[in-house]
């Protein structure tokens, strides 16, 4: 088994996450990551993630547009999401859940 | 304020990193705009990269690179170091330390392996900074950025005699002052001497990422850089014995009084010393293997 970050704001699972329908490049990701989840991330949070997501190849660079580079999601990038995404919805489905029975009989 | 305050911070993420990145954050820093929350986390960012940098950074520099990288934090910590020899010089340089290093064999050979692996280290740091600095002043007419780094390094070379004169010239026209004077004349002059070595460390850094330099040369100083970073390791572990055998041999020695104020004995100063020492020869041995080691791939 996989450990995620401890955090479910985890900037590389958020990064991945504004990554899923489009390539877009550091400001865009910050803007979009603030609209979504409401949560700003920081020029140094942003790029450290964005370094490591690069370097496990689930994100990649596209040629510069200025100064302001694009990153794509990679194929692997996808999988990755896919599974935190489900392993977080199983998650939240059976923390609902619970607090609805405790709440039912309390 | 904020906008140079971001860009100092920008300034501490290591080399590779900036080649890679620096430009996409300072746009982003630009369109995000600055703020002391955007600066702090910068600066942890910055922290982040040096203590867990993300893997295959390395590949972003070149070897030439590299060895630049290591020999200009080797002369970084060669600096710090310097001030905690300087100290021990200080503190063993009485004459009750020089007795008691003649009647104690292992106390004597520690402090005379000291000095040795010192004048080693030093003979060191000037063969391979000589041809540097030679070639730096040859180009500094030529290229703007090695004319700063060449300035730089002059006016703090300047500022460093004069100090040294100043607390010379007083201590010979006062030679009766108090303890107190004595105290803050050396605690100034310290000051000055680290900012100095310091200024002088960053003009290096400066200068060799600015210069043009062939590769042999280079490379030769960066032998040099071992040896020093073998000198500094040598003398941390030479004070660590001189140390143990002080305690040993000399515990009254080793409880006396040190310094103008004797604010601590002779033995915690030995200790402080050493502790900076060690401080500073670990960050120059892993500087001295990352220039010198190819990186990992991947």
């Amino acid at each position: 088994m996989r450990y995620i970050s401890e955090r479910s704001t985890d900037p590389g699972l958020l990064v991945l996450a504004s990554l899923a329908d489009g390539p877009k490049h550091g400001y865009a990701i910050t803007q979009d990551v603030e609209v979504v989840a409401g949560v700003k991330l920081g020029p140094g949070t942003l790029y450290g993630a964005l370094s490591r997501l690069e370097r496990r190849g689930l994100i990649e660079a596209l040629p510069s547009e200025d100064r302001r580079r694009p990153y794509r999601i990679t194929a692997a990038g996808s999988a990755a999401l896919e599974e935190q995404l489900r392993m977080l919805d199983r998650v939240v489905d059976a923390g609902m859940r619970r607090l609805r029975a405790a709440g039912a009989t309390s | 304020m904020s906008a140079r305050l971001a860009r100092l911070a920008l300034a501490f993420y290591p080399l590779a990193y900036r080649r890679r990145y620096g430009e996409e954050m300072a746009a982003l820093v630009e369109d995000v705009g600055t703020s002391p929350a955007a600066v702090a986390d910068l600066l942890r960012g910055a922290a982040r990269a040096h203590l867990r940098p993300p893997p295959g950074m390395g590949q972003e520099l070149g070897p030439e690179d590299r060895l630049r990288l290591g020999l200009s934090s080797i002369l970084l910590c060669w600096v710090v170091f310097s001030v905690a020899g300087i100290a021990l010089y200080k503190t063993t340089e009485d004459h009750a330390f020089t007795t008691a290093a003649g009647a104690h064999g292992l106390l004597g050979a520690a402090h005379l392996a000291v000095q040795l692996l010192a004048l080693v280290a030093t003979a060191a740091v000037a063969l391979g900074a000589t041809p540097l600095i030679v070639i730096a002043l040859r180009q500094a007419r030529d290229r703007r950025a090695v004319e700063r780094a060449t300035v730089l390094a002059t006016g703090c070379v300047l500022l460093f005699v004069l100090a040294t004169a100043a607390l010379v010239v007083v201590a010979n026209l006062r030679p009766a002052h108090g303890d107190v004077d004595a105290a803050a004349g050396l605690a100034i002059w310290t000051g000055v001497a680290l900012a100095c070595g310091i200024g002088c460390a960053v003009a290096g850094r400066l200068g060799l990422f600015a210069i043009t330099v062939p590769r042999d040369i280079l490379r030769a100083s960066a032998a040099c850089a071992l040896v020093v970073v073998l000198g500094m390791v040598g003398i941390a572990l030479a004070t660590a014995v001189c140390l143990v055998a002080l305690l040993h041999d000399a515990p009254g020695l080793a409880g006396q009084g040190n310094g103008p104020l004797e604010l601590v004995s002779v033995a915690a100063s030995l200790g402080i010393q050493l502790a900076v020492m060690l401080a500073v020869a670990a960050p120059a041995a892993l500087s001295a293997t990352r220039a010198w080691r190819r990186p990992a791939a991947g």
